[in-house]
């Protein structure tokens, strides 16, 4: 085991200086190149959970993940910020679905972040 | 990472940190999921997992009964028409490329009939060419098989070709998604 694995930028919330801009990892990655963003256990999770996928409804991510409706919407509203996942309503009313996709630059992302890991661990 | 039935995502993020391979085991952990997801697909299409409802009996015994069909529409075919170089054999590829597109439907989460929300399946769809490429591929092995036995005149073995190539279809999807699906281990 490497130790743990530090996200310098996580208190700022800056994916660009968390290298969270899609760039090739190396064999120079370091724990500070890790995306922030992506970083946090419920996003990673999230992001994981909905790359195998073309999309997934919001009550099943919330039904994955354990948690709250308010939690999730949170969480899900960074992810969208930071540009790694789209969102589409379906249906109104009680019938109404919520679905989110990873985007393109999220799927990069995402791939990266799991790339830095591990060049960490080798 | 499992408590509870969820995954332990308790960890504080704020101060940022995590062991590498924890955090690369709750990515496996969460895509490990999508073979829930296709296994769950597949009991749910051969009717060993899920609710009964109309339409998935629609969509199982219909399947079925497409299948006998066209085999007993096939054989009348041939007995009653004969005729040298006759196309009766290509009417057997039409159930299995009906199963083909159930395999895809089912595949894509969309479970005909199931209530929404009811289990996985119905709450995340895969992508329909990552989908398609197994079950193209069952079309491909099952049908010169079976169109070769039809012009070798042994017509059980096409029946029985015919018969089980939607289930043999729809197996070799699920263990394709299984064993090289977007969700396999990549370490």
């Amino acid at each position: 085991m490497s130790g743990d694995v530090t996200a310098s930028a996580a208190a700022t919330g800056d994916r660009a200086a968390a290298g969270g801009d899609g760039a090739p990892a190396d064999a120079d990655s370091t724990p500070a190149d890790l995306d922030a963003v992506i970083h946090a256990p419920k996003r990673l999770y999230i992001l994981a959970t909905l790359s195998p996928v073309a999309e997934a409804e919001f009550l099943f991510l919330q039904e994955r993940l354990q948690l709250s409706a308010s939690d999730l919407s949170k969480q899900m509203t960074t992810l969208r910020e930071a540009g790694l996942v789209q969102m589409r309503k379906t249906g109104a009313g009680r019938g109404g679905k919520t679905w989110f996709a990873l985007t393109d630059e999220g799927h990069t992302a995402f791939n990266d972040y799991r790339k830095r890991l591990r060049t960490l661990l080798d | 990472m499992e408590t509870n039935g969820g995954p332990d995502l308790d960890t504080n993020a704020a101060d940022g940190a995590h062991d590498p391979q924890a955090q690369l085991d709750l990515i496996d952990e969460a895509e490990a999921h999508y073979y829930d997801f296709t296994l769950r697909n597949w009991k749910v299409m051969v009717g060993l997992d899920g609710p009964w409802t109309l339409g998935r009996l629609l969509a199982l015994w219909g399947l079925v009964l497409v299948m006998l069909g066209c085999g007993v529409y096939s054989v009348w075919r041939q007995t009653s028409v004969t005729g040298e170089g006759s196309d009766w054999p290509s009417l057997l590829v039409l159930p299995v490329l009906f199963a083909a597109a159930i395999g895809v439907d089912r595949l894509r989460g969309r479970v005909i009939g199931v209530r929404p929300h009811a289990f996985p399946p119905a709450g995340a769809r895969v992508p329909m060419l990552k989908a398609m490429i197994p079950v193209m591929l069952g079309v491909v092995i099952i049908v010169p098989l079976m169109l070769a036995a039809a012009d070798a005149g042994n017509l059980p073995l096409a029946l029985a070709i015919s018969f089980g190539g939607g289930v043999v279809t729809i197996g070799l999807t699920a263990w394709w998604a299984r064993r090289f699906g977007p969700g396999a281990r990549r370490r």
